[in-house]
């Protein structure tokens, strides 16, 4: 399952060497918004390493530029100043049309609201992301989709609209579809936000289960203290900046 | 379907039906539209000049008032330039349509029915040909309103011979005549009877009517189907060489010829109408291809900002612009694939009913329901390409927003922003200036104005219909006042024309005698060529005389004056007669000194007035003592004039309950009096009576509706199109509502979560649709004041040859207003009911 990836680095090698860094390596980022006050500075010099195999948690206030930083991973956004490198490719010197193949390949994204198109089953929604990268064969597309359905324990509702199940169920559907291109990286921004506790529970513990099981590397924004003093390691921002970057020993556990 | 994003482009069509049938049929209505035009003219020309071709029509024809014989065709077809010649004798009889009532009747009879080699008469139902004592009749005259109220094939008619005779002929069958003017467009019945039947009339065996066609050389060598502009013109210079030739040899005979017509080559019947409904027709199509563009446009846009966080998402799963772009177009071509589904067959039933209408009513026989590959070739085209053009835009923009910009906005709608801006700061302002506005009223009028791109283009397209719709009412309301002027030119209420001249006095003594009759003039009657300055001769003009005071005709003055006591060579032309003169137009033409031909003699005459006209043919009123000088016709007429005691005649029916009782109890209702046609009857067996040779009488009422005629045709069409361009800004104005509706689905819910009832969302909703409809109409009426001026002139040239007397509808402002109105709510009510129907629950779900 690796092997296509090398193949893709190879494809997207952009002028410089990134293949030291990290997994995710955010190089001094700063971001800053036009406002009609003057611009705002949502990130001020940021840097941030993520490795292979980690969980990590973002907290901190609201407006505290949680979002703003998931973004530039995501590559949804870009920084002011500063570089973004994931899995070795500065991402931040992708074009558009370049960005949005990458982030289906390398990377899986987990929204609060919304994430699912109304009009396809889920399971179609979960190959949709196979068929915008072309990966895997179309005849293996479904299996796969339902194959990932049963990690999230969803495969009862495959066929159904995403409108016919819950919330909770919706939101497992959109982290099936995060892995729908085995991508190593998943990224979350609030995805439990809209769940009550248990669910929130549940989908929590399938992150776990993708770190430890699957060798995903994970990024989640949270508002929940519980549920982010559960993971490795836990990033709090405030005004566009690290806080504090903990290592919890008790997760490990 | 494999690929999953087809599969969701297919779904999204089919999740939200409503709306592609609102995109389809904006895109339906342009290529029906298409179709229709296109294919009826197709069909038209398909059948219409072969057939033409095929019954040999003569390349000129002259008519004479004296008679011919069969040795005088024999002299004319040996001139040099002629290929065949052909006699015929027309006559005009009455004929009984009831107990003592006439219709008139044009006999023509035919020397050998199975060899005529010009303008061929071809059988249609019955015995062919018709034996003595027998009448074919021309198939579209067989009618009740031509008089063969329930009188059909086998039955007798009872015709006047113009000797007095009164005589029985059969009718044996029907003809169809293509060359002849259409019976039902000209209010004239032909029948066909043999030269055997003309002598039991008492008629001369000899003709008064003459066809030729041009040598081989000539007709051999041209394709008259696909004439060149060249080709033609050699043909027409060389049919009235040998028409002058021809009308020099008959005169030479002894012949009085009233005038010898080269026709047009290669062109059909009555081709200046159809072609001037064709484009008439044409410049409808294209106007209702237009509106369905602006209707594509904006519903594709409304679409694509719906879809903007379906796309943002599809981006942040690895959906590139161009994967996302062949989406979107896939979507369209769907949508013109419907479409086309749908337009094809549908423009093709409408250009077979609109061919039948105008074969109906020109006499014409067209092919049924055809698909033509041309015209659907080019609908397939339009209706591809179109929606693409259309959607390139939307598209653009739509694929280019980036995740973060569709997350962010929680989807469509948020982002609309009021409060900013000139418009609304001016909305903001009005509730100061009306104080009493309810508030539900102050949201529908901000939401108009929310989405100003969108409410642009639905003002756009909606404007233009209603600009369009109020135009065509003052060009009808201008064709109307044009053919009240045309008509009120006759001030007579019957007019009998003879074959000869007879003394003034006596035919108004005559007149006179009968009751009814008030008053009666004589004027003079001729016909006339105008001697162009380069040489050519005109066609033929017909000449009146007025007499000096006469007052029977008196022709709406469009420049310069009528006639004056005293006036010598002073000429009133009408605008039909400026048609054929290149050199003169409504501007120069007053104080032009003109040269016609009359009889052979050259004189000149000094153009004092111009008058509105509205006939096939140019008409030019001259001093009645000149003229008659001129034609040696001093103290005799061959046209007297009549105007008779309207209210002693039959009354007519005017309420539902007088209409009832005439049809129930004619006798007891018109109390044994005569209508305006009897009172002709009466008058033209009185003149019979005593010798008169009448050629035809006509009443005023005739003579209107003949006039009539030719304005009702694009009148009717005129109204069609204001129908269908109602229909299609309804559609545009549903399809906006509607969107708006669900982009606002959020907002309505958190009105409703805050106490708002049914009736007042559904009020908020339909008021905007007003509002958006009667903006509209403000804006089209305002624009319809030049625009309708402009259109109104266009039609008027190619449908009347001249500039209509221009008359701005008000009643069309104001229809337009309580329709627009109408269209609003209706179109809006489904998406306001939808709005009314929304549950706080689904709007928290939605999406
Ligand atoms: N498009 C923008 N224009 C201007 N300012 C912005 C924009 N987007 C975000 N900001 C500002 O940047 C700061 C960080 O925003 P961000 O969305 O990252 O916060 P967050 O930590 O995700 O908050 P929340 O927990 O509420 O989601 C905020 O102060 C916000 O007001
Ligand atoms: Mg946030």
């Amino acid at each position: 399952m690796l092997g296509w990836r090398k193949k893709n680095q190879n494809r997207l090698e952009i002028a410089g060497d990134y293949s030291q860094s990290s997994l995710i390596d955010l190089r001094s980022i700063d971001k800053a918004y036009e406002t009609e006050a003057g611009p705002f500075l949502a990130l001020k010099e940021l840097d941030l390493k993520v490795d292979p195999g980690e969980f990590v948690a973002v907290v901190g206030k609201s407006g505290s530029g949680k979002s703003t930083l998931i973004n530039m991973i995501t590559g949804i956004d870009r920084p002011t100043n500063g570089e973004v490198i994931v899995d070795g490719t500065p991402i931040h010197l992708l074009t558009e049309g370049k960005m949005a193949e990458w982030r289906g390949r390398h990377m899986g994204i987990v929204f609060q609201f919304f994430q699912l198109l109304p009009t396809l089953t889920i399971a179609e929604n979960i190959m949709l992301p196979m068929d915008f990268c072309n990966m895997y064969k179309p005849a293996e597309r479904y299996d796969r989709a339902v194959h990932l359905l049963s990690l999230v324990e969803m495969e009862e509702q495959a066929n159904k609209l995403p409108n016919a199940v819950s919330g909770g169920q919706q939101q497992r559907a959109a982290i099936a579809r995060a892995l729908a291109n085995d991508p190593p990286i998943i990224v979350a921004d609030e995805p439990t936000g809209n769940l009550d506790s248990n669910t929130a529970d549940a989908v929590f513990a399938m992150f776990e289960k993708l770190v430890n099981e699957e060798d995903k590397t994970i990024l989640m924004v949270t508002h929940d203290n519980d549920l982010a003093d559960r993971v490795k390691r836990k990033l709090t921002i405030a005004d566009g900046e690290i806080l504090s970057d903990e290592i919890l020993e008790k997760a490990v556990a | 379907m494999r690929r999953i994003r087809w599969k969701k482009v297919w779904k999204d069509l089919t999740s939200n039906l409503s709306r592609t049938i609102l995109v389809v049929l904006s895109i339906a209505v342009g290529v029906i539209a298409i179709g229709m035009v296109l294919g009826a003219q197709g069909i038209i020309e398909r059948q219409l000049p072969r057939d033409f071709m095929a019954i040999d029509p003569a390349a000129g024809f002259a008519i004479t008032v004296t008679n011919f014989d069969d040795d005088v065709v024999d002299q004319i077809e040996g001139l040099d330039g002629v290929g065949t010649a052909e006699g015929r004798r027309v006559l005009i009889t009455p004929f009984e349509t009831g107990p003592d009532e006439f219709k008139n009747l044009q006999l023509v009879a035919v020397a050998d029915f199975e060899d005529i080699k010009i303008n061929k008469i071809n059988p249609e139902e019955g015995k062919f040909p018709p034996g003595p004592g027998e009448i074919l009749i021309e198939r579209s005259a067989l009618s009740p309103n031509l008089g063969f109220e329930g009188i059909g094939i086998g039955d007798a008619i009872k015709l006047k011979a113009p000797s007095g005779k009164e005589r029985s002929l059969t009718i044996v069958g029907t003809a169809h005549d293509l060359n002849n003017f259409p019976p039902q467009l000209f209010q004239t019945a032909y029948g066909y009877v043999s030269f055997e039947t003309m002598e039991l009339l008492q008629e001369p065996q000899e003709y008064n009517q003459l066809f030729y066609t041009l040598s081989d050389e000539f007709n051999a060598n041209y394709d008259y189907l696909n004439l060149s502009p060249e080709d033609s013109s050699a043909i027409q210079e060389e049919a009235n060489r040998v028409g002058a030739l021809i009308q020099k040899r008959l005169e030479d005979t002894g012949a009085i010829v009233i005038f010898t017509l080269a026709s047009p080559p290669g062109e059909l019947p009555l081709q200046t109408v159809l072609d001037g409904l064709s484009t008439l027709l044409l410049v409808m199509g294209l106007l209702s291809l237009g509106l369905s563009i602006f209707l594509i446009v904006n519903t594709l846009s409304a679409i694509l900002t719906q879809q903007v966080r379906q796309i943002g998402i599809m981006k942040s799963i690895g959906a590139r612009v161009p994967q996302l772009t062949a989406m979107y177009f896939f979507m369209v071509l769907i949508f013109g694939v419907l479409a086309l589904i749908l337009a094809i067959p549908l423009g093709a039933l409408a250009a077979s009913g609109l061919a039948q209408v105008f074969a109906l009513a020109l006499n014409f026989n067209v092919a049924g329901f055809n698909l033509d590959p041309l015209v659907i070739g080019l609908q397939v085209i339009v209706g591809l390409s179109i929606p693409m053009l259309a959607a390139i835009i939307p598209i653009w923009r739509g694929t280019r927003t980036t995740v973060r910009e569709a997350i962010s906005d929680h989807g469509a709608g948020q982002g609309s922003a009021f409060g900013t801006g000139f418009i609304d700061s001016a909305i903001l302002g009005l509730k100061r200036v009306i104080p009493g506005m309810k508030r539900p009223a102050q949201i529908s009028l901000r939401n108009t104005f929310r989405r100003k791109w969108r409410l642009a283009l639905t003002l756009t397209s909606l404007s233009l219909a209603s600009l369009i719709f109020m135009s065509i009412l003052s060009i009808q309301a201008s064709l109307q006042e044009t053919l009240a002027e045309s008509i009120s030119t006759f001030n007579f209420d019957i007019n009998i024309r003879f074959s000869r001249d007879y003394r003034s006095e006596r035919l108004v003594r005559e007149a006179l005698q009968n009751p009814y009759v008030t008053e009666a003039e004589t004027w003079g009657f001729g016909g006339g060529r105008r001697l162009r300055p380069d040489g050519t001769e005109s066609d033929n003009v017909i000449l009146y005389g007025a007499p000096e005071g006469g007052t029977m005709i008196q022709p709406a003055m469009l420049q310069g004056r009528w006639l004056e006591p005293g006036d010598t060579n002073a000429a009133v032309v009408t605008t039909d007669f400026l048609r054929s003169e290149d050199d003169l137009d409504d501007t120069n033409v007053v104080g032009q000194t003109i040269t016609f031909d009359i009889n052979g003699k050259e004189t000149d005459w000094i153009v004092v007035g111009l008058a509105r006209g509205a006939q096939p043919v140019g008409i030019a009123y001259l001093p009645s003592p000149t003229l008659d000088r001129v034609t040696n016709s001093v103290g005799t007429s061959q046209a007297v004039f009549m105007r008779v005691d309207r209210s002693a005649l039959a009354p007519e029916p005017q309420s539902f309950s007088e209409q009832l009782q005439a049809l129930s109890d004619p006798a007891g209702f018109t109390q044994g009096l005569p209508d305006l046609d009897g009172v002709a009857t009466q008058l033209e067996t009185a003149y019979r009576d005593q010798g008169f040779r009448v050629e035809e009488t006509q009443t005023i009422d005739l003579a209107r509706s003949i006039i009539s005629i030719f304005f009702n045709i694009p009148i009717y069409l005129a109204l069609v199109m204001a129908a269908l361009l109602g229909f299609v800004g309804g559609l545009g104005l549903a399809g906006t509502m509607s969107i708006n509706v669900i982009e606002r689905l959020r907002e309505i819910g958190v009105m409703r979560a805050v106490g708002a009832s049914d009736r007042s969302v559904l009020g908020i909703v339909l008021l905007e649709g007003v509002i958006i409809g009667l903006i509209s109409w403000f804006i089209g009426a305002v624009l319809s004041y030049p625009v309708s001026q402009w259109l109104s002139n266009l039609a008027g040239r190619l449908l009347l040859q001249a500039i209509p007397t221009y008359r701005f509808s008000s009643f069309g402002v104001v229809l337009w207003l309580v329709l627009v109105v109408l269209i609003a709510i209706v179109s809006s009510y489904l998406p306001a009911r939808n709005a009314s129907k929304v549950t706080v629950r689904e709007v928290l779900s939605y999406e």
